[in-house]
């Protein structure tokens, strides 16, 4: 990792040193949701997976941005493509790190309120449109290759994924997927949730995978 | 052995034994110079308090106040202008006068002697003093009830003969040089050797310099250069001059060679103060021998001026090299600058060595860029 220590870095080490206290310094990275790519999946040709948001007996439920952090290892470069993150996690396996799973719960209310003003058009909407503020969602990453893999799932009253200590998350519950590019993410400033799809058709099945890499036996 | 001189030139151990005397006068300070001398301020200074010189109340001339008044009293009572003529007659009356700057008293004497020289049938006489008032550029007395018209008519034609004639100029040279020059009982602005521009006549010359007794000449513009030799003063006279010269003005170099003499000591330390804002503006002055003096100023607090004042007066002993310096364990300064250095190399060496923890943040995005 280049370490970039502006002045302020410089005067936070002097003045931590004189007053014997330990200095952090933060350099933040943006994880950038504004692709569509992680909601483009389709149950059935021409119906998004997301409209099941919209669909009896999930009507109801709000919506959970699921954050986690997935270990690819250092043996090989798996670039920027989902599928080739799946034959590199099948080979040399990978791990989802369940302390820094982090859930964002989108409320049902503005859901609503954001496909109404897309009118009902879901296919032009993108994970940002929902998510409100720029919410930290880990305080740091591993030092050595990883990707964020973003989970879109239904949220029924009072059940969070994160509250299964990095379980995978029921497939009927699964609205999307996507993963950032595997890379040590303390060397950039800005990373996205736009791997291209895995497969010609991406479906259940496809999302399914996407969010089980990791987690249980590889792919 | 060279670390060992080292360490006790520190500790301040090497202080001489034998006390230096030094003589400690104070002008308008306001800590008494006996609470100053009472606690000592090093071991090797014995500070001597002294009581400024103050000047004298200025001797009334008794004999020339007599001499005028029996003079007048023969002159118009007992018409004895002979014996009027006989009790000013003494030179001294006018030089002494005019040595005191007292130009009335010697314009009275004279004018007195035209009169009686007159009334006595001697107008040669009457009119070479009405000359001389002329001359001395003296202003001529209002003595409308003791002289007559006559008299005063004289006095009068003289002063104007005299305007009119040029100016001749005189040359006043004195050993040493550096006197400052009074010419007929008034102050010629100017210190020898000097150039002045008189009337033709007799005048009357003062050269005064510090710590050396006034010269006095009489010069005629006749042979027009006067040449004094001014002797050492004694002590008291030094100690006169001083209260007379030098008081408003206290530490001034010239100030200070004086009290050296007045207060027989060559080496005086001076302390005046001045009411500030802030407390006192205490200024101390050190003169030795004919050195240049050293000169201290320090705004001591209103509270404890007495330690103020102490340590300033230290602090120029020390730099003049009569008492030791103080040990560099006891500067404050020493323990500020040790103690600001040890921080610098601390944050340098942590700066250097230590490596701060970073760490990377993850926010999401929620705008549409």
């Amino acid at each position: 990792v280049t370490r970039r220590l502006g002045c302020a870095g410089a005067l936070c080490v002097v003045l931590s040193g004189l007053a014997g206290v330990g200095c952090t310094i933060e350099e933040p990275i943006d994880l950038d949701l504004s692709s569509r790519f992680p909601i483009a999946c389709e149950e059935s040709p021409g119906v998004l997976l997301a409209s099941r948001a919209f669909r009896a007996p999930h009507d109801a439920d709000d919506v959970e941005y699921v954050f986690d952090v997935v270990r690819t290892g250092a043996e090989a470069d798996p670039r920027c493509l989902a599928l080739r993150i799946a034959e590199h996690c099948a080979e040399f396996g990978c791990e989802a790190i369940p302390e820094l799973r982090r859930c964002v719960r989108i409320p049902r209310a503005t859901i609503e309120r954001v496909v109404e003003e897309a009118a009902g058009r879901l296919e032009t909407l993108s994970p940002a449109h929902f998510l409100e503020g720029s919410p930290r969602i880990l305080d740091d990453v591993p030092d050595e290759p990883a990707a964020i893999r973003l989970t879109i799932a239904l949220a029924p009253p009072g059940v969070s994924a994160c509250d299964g200590a990095g379980a995978p998350i029921a497939e009927e519950l699964l609205l999307g997927c996507g993963y950032t590019c595997p890379a040590v993410l303390g060397g950039a400033r800005m990373v996205s949730v736009d791997l291209d799809p895995i497969a010609e058709t991406c479906d259940l099945r496809f999302v399914s995978a996407c969010a089980e890499i990791g987690l249980v036996t590889p792919w | 052995m060279r670390w060992l001189a080292l360490l006790v030139a520190l500790s301040g151990c090497g202080a001489p034994l034998r006390a230096t005397g030094v003589t400690l006068v104070s002008v308008g300070a306001p800590v008494e110079i006996a609470e100053l001398a009472g606690a000592p301020i090093d071991p090797s200074v014995e500070l001597r308090p002294v009581d400024a010189p103050s000047v004298a109340a200025p001797p009334h001339d008794v004999a020339l106040a007599a001499a005028l008044a029996d003079a007048r009293a023969a002159y118009l009572e007992t018409l004895d202008f002979a014996t009027c003529l006989e009790l000013l007659a003494p030179p001294g009356l006018v030089h002494d006068a005019l040595a005191r700057s007292d130009r009335e008293p010697a314009a009275r004497v004279i004018t007195m002697r035209a009169a009686c020289h007159l009334a006595a049938g001697d107008e040669g006489a009457a009119e070479r003093e009405a000359d001389r008032l002329a001359v001395l550029g003296l202003p001529i007395p209002d003595l409308a009830d003791a002289i007559s018209p006559r008299a005063e008519a004289m006095l009068a034609d003289a002063v104007a003969r005299v305007t009119d004639v040029p100016g001749v100029t005189i040359e006043v040279r004195s050993d040493p040089a550096g006197a400052s020059v009074g010419l007929d009982g008034r102050a010629a602005g100017c210190t020898t050797p000097c150039r002045l521009e008189v009337a033709p006549g007799e005048h009357f010359v003062v050269l005064a310099l510090d710590a050396h007794e006034d010269g006095r000449a009489v010069v005629h513009t006749d042979a027009p250069a006067v040449v004094a030799t001014l002797t050492p003063s004694g002590a008291e006279r030094a100690a006169q001059q001083w209260a007379e010269r030098h008081a408003g003005a206290p530490d001034s170099w010239p100030s200070l060679r004086l009290l050296q003499v007045a207060l027989r000591d060559r080496r005086i330390l001076l302390v005046t103060g001045a009411q500030a804002p802030e407390g006192w503006l205490l200024r101390v002055a050190l003169s030795v021998d004919a050195e240049v003096p050293r000169r201290l100023e320090r705004l001591v607090g209103p509270d404890d001026p007495a330690e103020g004042a102490r340590a300033a007066l230290r602090d120029l002993l020390s730099e003049a090299g009569l008492i030791p310096p103080r040990p560099i364990l006891e500067e404050p300064l020493f323990w500020t600058g040790l103690g600001l250095a040890a921080a610098i190399a601390a944050g340098i060496a942590v700066g250097v060595l230590y490596q701060p923890s970073i760490t990377h943040p993850v926010r999401a995005r929620g705008e549409i860029p």
